[in-house]
């Protein structure tokens, strides 16, 4: 997540007009949009308007739902009423005076959520309103993030001589993964440690309030990290899914999950608590769903393995 | 979620209409959008339709306010009834837009443009029009289920009444703090014509007896000058009391030939004003129009105290010095020279007024009102008692000792005024049924 945002920040910075984010399903893209839109605010404050359009899937591609998704991603209230054309006029004149209110200093940046199911269509108006967007002077930056499918149609865009929107809106790419070794498990644990809340507002982490005696001895989660990614790893084989067609990371989703069963279940005042044992751990994971769906979260037969794709 | 909302470009004392227009070309919206956006009650929903952006009988103005991240005073100076009293509205406000071209031009429009007191832009010095550009239709103050394309556009040909491509309108502090003193005196003028202090108390029943038009329609006819002098207005004016002694008395001389042949008739109805109200119809034939006039336009413009020991016309050109006419008004808004030119044509107007009043008046309607009119100074009441089929009243009065000059019939009708029944039938309060002495 924190290689992603950086990434959007280099794309912010250097006035990039479209880039292409992809990754497997539930890695927990959608989520890590929400924080990087929240930093992006933080960042930049009023200068910046930011907004995420997930796309949805219609029976006919329809130019209002889209205007209309666009404007609700911006958080404009009028965004069901009218038809395409008023909607189209509305995103505008909102951009444009977004811009005038910040005095010619506004840029706006558009995460497109779902991005695989865009057509040539909604290529084709996205790049109409960048460039009457340009003209007055509004820079608009569309992130289009997705499932890897999204790489095909960036292919099928080139076979069709396409590259006005490749260049616009495909001309970098970014990977996004889910936790892929006992680092990443680390790093999440760590913040399970110390950047979380609970309850809101008591300055205490998710940690320290459900094992409050063995933190304040030094007990840290993060020292479980390795105990609980090799758990995962022994699981995976397990499972009995050929190791090359299953995704070699491990998704957020049940991540959480796992170490929310493992806080709330075995929670204990004991100020000598050291750990938790290996059986607690195969409970967790088994409770979160992991291992039935592991079987499923595997690429896509269509599509060529991430090593032969980038 | 949030709204299209161009910073800093709603001017002080800008039109509601124009706030309006602003927020809907802003947003590509229409007169549905707008009432889901400012509405603040959700069961009223597309439940009914705006009639018109100059008075806003249910618009959430503090919805709108908190949407425009603007103060609510600066919404509440965008509708004509800040400035003009409810029953003054429909008389002296201009139903469709009146708008200065130049002020539309720069992204304005105010309330005040409105008022047929104002023929030219205060501003500007440019004549106000009601009509569209393109089209000629008469500018409608609502909204129609039409996007509005453009600032300003004629809801008729959709065409803008001026080309307009800035969003940020002109701010000028001139325009500004023009609007600024003539939206502040208008204000001040409401507030001393509500006051009762300084009004008769029957003239707040002006709505029926439309007496404030010529004040109006005065300022209307007088309205370059009104708006040169307005603006030149000096505080220090405030507390003089304008003496316009000479020009009543002076149109009283003109209207002195056709009052002479009615001396009589006046002294009659001054003298039996205050019984008429409680004799049976049939002992009167109807009271003579020019009295009736006569005594009426007398009683908008002299104080009650005064006017009750008033006889005859003689006594005002004898006894000047005890006239006191109601003027303070002209004298709190505009400089002398106006105010007594404003009054002579007032006076004048009130006069026409008057007469023409009388002249619709049917007898039934002459038996009643000379009652009001005298109440204020014969301590009056009325106690209404009502049943299924008729309602009673009961009226009781003192005469004053001191009052000479109203004299009743003889002893015996004194008598049965003192403590009379008057018997209406239920729904008809304009026809007497009968008369009942009460003993």
């Amino acid at each position: 997540m924190e290689e992603l945002l950086e990434k959007v920040m280099s794309w912010i910075e250097n006035l990039f007009t479209g880039s292409l984010v992809y990754g497997y399903q539930r890695l927990g893209k959608t989520m890590s949009l929400k924080y990087i839109v929240e930093e992006i605010r933080d960042l930049y404050g009023q200068n910046i308007m930011v907004g995420i359009a997930p796309m949805v899937t219609n029976v006919r591609i329809s130019e209002s739902a889209f205007w209309g998704q666009i404007l609700k991603a911006f958080n404009h209230s009028l965004w069901s009423n009218g038809n395409a054309q008023i909607k189209r006029d509305r995103l505008f004149k909102y951009l444009n005076i977004f811009n005038q209110n910040v005095k010619g200093r506004g840029r706006a940046i558009l995460f497109i959520d779902d991005a695989q199911k865009l057509e040539h269509s909604h290529y084709n108006w996205l790049s109409e309103i960048h460039n009457d967007l340009a003209l007055n002077k509004l820079h608009l930056m569309v992130i289009l993030v997705g499932q890897p499918e999204l790489l095909i149609s960036k292919g099928t865009l080139e076979e069709n001589h396409k590259y006005e929107i490749i260049s616009r809106f495909m001309n970098t790419e970014h990977q996004f993964h889910g936790i892929r070794n006992v680092d990443d498990v680390a790093i999440i644990l760590n913040s399970y440690d110390e950047s979380t809340e609970y309850p809101h507002f008591s300055r205490c982490s998710f940690v320290n309030y459900h094992f409050t005696e063995a933190f304040r001895f030094g007990w840290r989660l993060e020292q479980e990290s390795e105990k609980i990614w090799n758990e995962l790893q022994k699981l995976r084989t397990m499972n009995g899914v050929s190791e090359d067609l299953l995704i070699g990371e491990v998704h957020m989703e049940y991540f959480a999950r796992i170490i929310e069963y493992l806080c709330l279940q075995y929670k204990t005042d004991d100020p000598g608590f050291v750990g938790f044992t290996v059986e607690q751990i195969k409970s967790a994971i088994e409770n979160s769903g992991y291992i039935g769906a592991s079987k499923y979260l595997r690429y896509k037969d269509i599509l060529p393995k991430p090593s032969t794709i980038i | 979620m949030s709204y299209s909302i161009c910073k800093n470009s709603i001017i002080p004392y800008e039109s509601l209409w124009s706030i309006v227009h602003k927020f809907s070309y802003w947003n590509v919206c229409c007169l549905k959008d707008i009432q889901l956006a400012f509405h603040r009650n959700e069961q009223l929903k597309g439940g009914w339709i705006i009639s018109s952006l100059l008075t806003f009988p249910r618009w959430e103005m503090e919805k709108i306010a908190e949407i425009l991240g603007i103060d609510i005073n600066t919404i509440e100076k965008g509708v004509i009834e800040t400035y003009l009293c409810n029953n003054e509205i429909l008389k002296l406000s201009c139903r469709s837009i009146r708008y200065c071209p130049d002020c539309v031009s720069i992204g304005f429009h105010s309330a005040i443009h409105q008022i047929y007191a104002f023929t030219v832009c205060p501003y500007h010095q440019t004549v106000l029009t009601d009509k569209c550009i393109h089209c000629g239709g008469i500018i409608d103050p609502g909204l129609n289920a039409k996007t509005i394309q453009n600032y300003y556009s004629c809801q008729r040909c959709q065409q803008p009444l001026y080309e307009f491509v800035n969003f940020q309108p002109e701010r000028s502090e001139e325009l500004i703090d023009t609007f600024t003193r003539i939206g502040e005196l208008m204000m001040q003028r409401k507030i001393k014509l509500k006051s009762k202090a300084s009004l008769p108390s029957w003239n707040n029943d002006s709505e029926k007896f439309g007496m404030l038009w010529p004040f109006w329609n005065s300022c209307y006819q007088n309205g370059k000058e009104v708006n040169v002098d307005i603006l030149n207005f000096q505080s220090s004016n405030e507390k003089s009391i304008l003496n316009v002694n000479e020009e009543y008395r002076q149109i009283l001389l003109k209207i002195e030939n056709m009052l002479e042949s009615h001396t009589d008739c006046i002294k009659k109805l001054l003298q039996n004003g205050a019984t008429l109200g409680h004799l049976s119809i049939d002992r009167i034939d109807g009271i003579c129009e020019i009295a009736y006039a006569y005594i009426i336009w007398r009683l908008y413009w002299e104080s009650e105290s005064y006017y009750a020991s008033i006889g005859s016309i003689d006594w005002l050109r004898k006894r000047e010095d005890r006239i006191r006419i109601k003027t303070e008004l002209y004298a709190i808004h505009l400089p002398e020279r106006v105010a007594k030119s404003i009054f002579e044509y007032e006076c004048k107007a009130t006069w026409i007024s008057s007469l023409r009043y009388a002249q619709s008046m049917s007898k039934q309607s002459q038996f009643y009102l000379p009652g009001d009119f005298f109440t204020s100074f014969t301590d009056f009441y009325w106690e209404v008692s009502s049943g299924p089929e008729e309602s009673n009243i009961l009226a009781s009065f003192k005469l004053p000792t001191d009052l000479d000059v109203i004299l009743p019939f003889d002893n015996e009708h004194l008598d049965k005024m003192s403590n009379a029944l008057i018997r209406f039938q239920k729904g008809k309060f304009d026809e007497i049924v009968k008369f009942h002495p009460r003993h």
